[in-house]
């Protein structure tokens, strides 16, 4: 196995990784600030995708067109879904609350069958089929562009929350709740923007990363699977954790396939999550 | 200013406030004492909005209070420093005391909040950056204080904030506590420790299951031997 | 005997239960089959609260038990001519050791609730891409089984498949009551309600996680077998796949999780529902029958986040269940 063969499969696990990454942080501010495990988060993704392929095959619009319309358009459907569906739920317990989602992955995945049917489906854009060549590296353009946005989106998402008084009203939730309410904060208003804003961002990510994938209904809850794994290896709330944990998984996957196979590839992140949930629980830079 | 009558609160069918009726007048110090469950603190968080009670009025100026929850009590000026601090951990000092002036009334005002806050704790401002769970409880203290200044309180209530300080921080503290008074700030402080929140106190109240036992001047009681025997002697 | 009847309702429910088990006799058709696949359901969703809903494992892993069920006697039919009659207790012993494993693993490592949850997730995809890729499993394809009569665990009616499930649900909703009201069953709920406190009044923590999911493992293995006898082929999107997994946490929950008729109710509304919902629109557009599925799933949990086990129990409060409420405390 030559070396350049390895280094393109690191690269392009890298790629992933970043996808991965982001993801795994949209999922991280949801659980963060309202202790509301997401298992239909991958779902909303695979939501999105289809949204723009919806949109390319209508309207003739490119996905990356898309991106900012299905950004607004999922921010609002994350608020209205908080508002009207999950809080009065939370009401009873997180532990419902993540039982509301995993009827969701049912409404979500057969809404999409429904819609369009179980065949796999693709969706070109202007970038399809091109390569960046970077000697002796081959990138197909879409995943350069897509892991580029994931990557930028990460670092708007960790200024917004860091240096925004949004951020700290949202991060002050996630540390100390009763202490956040007592200075006036909304908490339900918070946790409500959090959870529209993090169905927002699979919003923005799906059209960004669509012509790299292959749709299919059962698609969400393989992605949601390994923004879960990403949340856990790197942390839970840690926002550091869930960017390097991303790229483990992504080339750890990426590798693992190169190297062993396919299936092998597929089972590395289960293996990894098991390896890390009992030897380092707190995640590899511990939870925040 | 303070207007509380026949309060009934608790924790879901637990029963800890069995009607308290309190007052505070503007421009007070006043101070409630009571020992470790007496029900010091479901006052204080009932006051404040956190918790609901299931009877009683709580009347601020012309706003009533009771069940209305936090946020309409700090917009109308209840302001709480929590037991044990409650400070932002992982957040530094200047981004905790921004985090008090959230509320649209003292956003505006934040700057200028933000430079008396410092001029007052200089030491807050020696630390601005650190983290807030990496600093000593009595700056903690201090931070809480000025987190909840931060939200131009014009009733600021203490949840014990002797607990935990060495006596000097304490002696700090009661002393800025002392000069905000002064200033004409209205406090309500809740303690264990009687005889400290009675010395700075112009009248206090004591607390005992859930009910007023006893209320009076600070001079008075601090000679009563009512409030001793309510203390079990740890006068 | 009386035991049984001291729950909600009294012997109440119970007869209820018969009749509606004697019903598609009497109504026939096409309503065995439904009845079946409910039948089935219900066992399955008592298996999983023993260790989902009374001791609050959240065990997301049942798919790893109903697939050694599936595939242990299949396989040992397949190479040893062994009757699944016999092969089905081999296969109830691997779930098992699988069972007593993962609980033995979230003893020792201490985990969380849900970091356990996550674990078990782990363990079903790892068993289900080792069972789709291994030729010996059959992979993707599956394998079908060789064909028989009674004596292997075949049956040529409808009929007859449905009293055998119906029997095994029967024996574990007695086994479930009973545990319910035993020393066992107390033991368990106080391990679901406070961990540490029971512990420190001496319950032994680890012997009892292990006894509730080496029954809960066992119970579901069986069915498993049942199942793969059933549909006459084993393959891993059905017996190892989360679906059916996320379909009895579902149907419990909606039931209401940690009684002991939670579980029965769940299914007995649900799988009827779902089969109904399929044939009235699932020619029109695939999906349709399961997407409304699911938005009466999303409603049920809405409005009654407790089960419908709770619901009834509030509407009807006299009659209180022997339990304590959710899971969560807020």
């Amino acid at each position: 196995m030559s070396g350049e063969v390895l280094l393109q499969a690191a690269v392009q696990g890298l790629q992933m990784g970043a996808i991965y990454a982001l993801i795994a942080l949209s999922m991280t501010l949801i659980f963060s600030v309202g202790g509301l495990l997401n298992f239909a988060h991958g779902d909303f993704l695979a939501l999105a995708m289809y949204g723009s392929f919806i949109l390319y095959a209508a309207l003739k619009v490119d996905a990356y067109v898309a991106a900012p319309f299905m950004f607004l358009l999922f921010l609002g459907l994350g608020i209205l879904l908080f508002r009207r569906l999950v809080q009065p739920v939370l009401a009873a317990g997180v532990l419902a609350g993540a039982q509301l989602t995993l009827g969701l992955v049912f409404v979500e995945q057969n809404l999409i069958l429904v819609l369009f049917g179980g065949d796999y489906h693709t969706v070109p854009t202007v970038l399809s089929n091109r390569n960046l060549v970077i000697a002796p590296l081959v990138m197909p353009w879409v995943l350069v562009v897509g892991s580029a946005a994931a990557a930028t989106l990460a670092a708007v998402l960790y200024v917004v929350l860091m240096r925004s008084d949004f951020g700290r009203q949202v991060r002050a939730v996630t540390q100390n709740r009763d202490a956040a309410a007592l200075m006036g904060i909304r908490i339900d208003r918070i946790q409500a923007l959090a959870f529209g804003l993090g169905i927002g961002l699979l919003g923005l990510t799906g059209p960004m990363i669509v012509s790299q994938f292959t749709l299919s209904p059962t698609m969400g809850l393989d992605l949601t699977l390994v923004a879960l794994i990403v949340m856990v290896i790197g942390g839970i709330g840690n926002f550091l954790g869930s960017m390097i944990g991303g790229l483990i998984i992504g080339v750890a996957e990426s590798l693992g396939s190169l190297l062993y196979g396919g299936t092998v590839g597929a089972m590395i992140p289960y293996g990894l999550l098991i390896v890390v949930l009992l030897f380092r629980p707190r995640g590899l830079l511990g939870e925040r | 200013m303070l207007d509380i009558s026949g309060l009934v609160s608790g924790y879901g069918r637990i029963t800890i406030l069995r009607g308290v009726d309190l007052c505070v007048r503007e421009g007070e110090l006043v101070a409630l004492v009571g020992v470790n469950g007496s029900g010091k603190t479901t006052l204080m968080k009932t006051i404040a909005g956190l918790i609901r009670p299931t009877g009683g009025a709580i009347r601020f100026e012309a706003a009533e209070l009771d069940g209305r929850g936090c946020e309409r009590a700090v917009e109308a000026g209840v302001v709480l420093v929590p037991e044990g601090r409650m400070v932002f951990p992982r957040m530094s000092v200047w981004e905790n005391l921004m985090l008090g002036g959230v509320h649209p009334r003292a956003r505006a005002r934040r700057a200028a909040s933000l430079e008396r806050i410092f001029d007052l704790f200089p030491r807050l401002a020696e630390r601005r950056d650190q983290h807030a769970g990496s600093m000593s409880g009595g700056e903690q203290q201090m931070l809480a204080i000025g987190r909840g200044l931060m939200a131009l309180p014009r009733l600021l209530i203490l949840d014990e904030p002797s607990l935990g300080l060495s006596p000097l921080m304490v002696q700090e503290t009661y002393a800025a506590l002392r000069r905000l008074n002064g200033e004409g700030l209205t406090i309500l402080l809740a303690e264990q420790n009687v005889k400290l929140s009675l010395a700075v106190s112009s009248r206090g109240y004591v607390i005992e299951n859930g009910r007023i036992v006893l209320e009076g001047a600070s001079g008075d009681l601090v000679r009563d031997p009512a409030t001793r025997k309510a203390y079990l002697g740890r006068l | 005997m009386t035991a049984l009847f001291s729950g909600y309702g009294g012997p109440l429910p119970w007869i209820a239960f018969v009749v509606i088990a004697l019903a598609p006799f009497a109504l026939g058709g096409g309503s065995i089959s439904i009845a079946l696949l409910t039948m089935l359901f219900i066992y399955l969703c008592i298996a999983w609260n023993i260790v989902g809903g009374t001791a609050g494992q959240f065990c997301i892993g049942h798919s790893l038990f109903l697939a050694a069920g599936a595939y242990t006697p299949t396989l040992l039919s397949i190479h040893f001519g062994l009757s699944p009659w016999i092969g089905m207790f081999a296969g109830a012993a691997v779930a098992v050791i699988i069972g007593v494993f993962i609980a033995w693993l979230s003893f020792r490592y201490a985990l969380p609730p849900l970091s356990f949850a996550l674990v078990t997730i782990a363990f079903a995809m790892l068993g289900y891409l080792a069972l789709s890729s291994i030729d010996f499993f059959g992979a993707s394809r599956g394998l079908t089984l060789p064909r028989g009569g009674p004596a292997s665990y075949q049956f040529r009616s409808d009929g007859t498949y449905y009293v055998v499930i119906a029997v095994h649900a029967l024996a574990a909703l007695v086994l479930s009551a009973w545990l319910y009201g035993s020393k066992i069953g107390l033991y368990l709920r106080a391990l679901r309600d406070n961990e540490r406190a029971a512990h420190a009044i001496g319950v032994p923590v680890l012997k009892y996680k292990m006894m509730a999911m080496a029954i809960s493992a066992g119970l579901t293995a069986l069915g498993g077998t049942f199942y793969a006898q059933y549909l006459q082929f084993v393959e891993p999107h059905t017996f190892a796949g989360i679906t059916i997994v996320i379909e009895i946490i579902l149907f419990t929950v909606v039931g209401g999780t940690g009684t002991v008729w939670g579980p029965v109710l769940g299914p007995l509304v649900l799988v009827p529902a779902g089969e109904w919902l399929r044939h009235t629109f699932g020619d029109a557009l695939p999906g349709v029958h399961l997407l409304i599925y699911g938005l009466l799933l999303v409603t049920v949990i809405r409005i009654a986040p407790d089960g419908l086990v709770g619901a009834l129990s509030r509407r009807w409060p006299k009659a209180e269940l022997p339990r304590t409420t959710s899971t969560e405390s807020a």
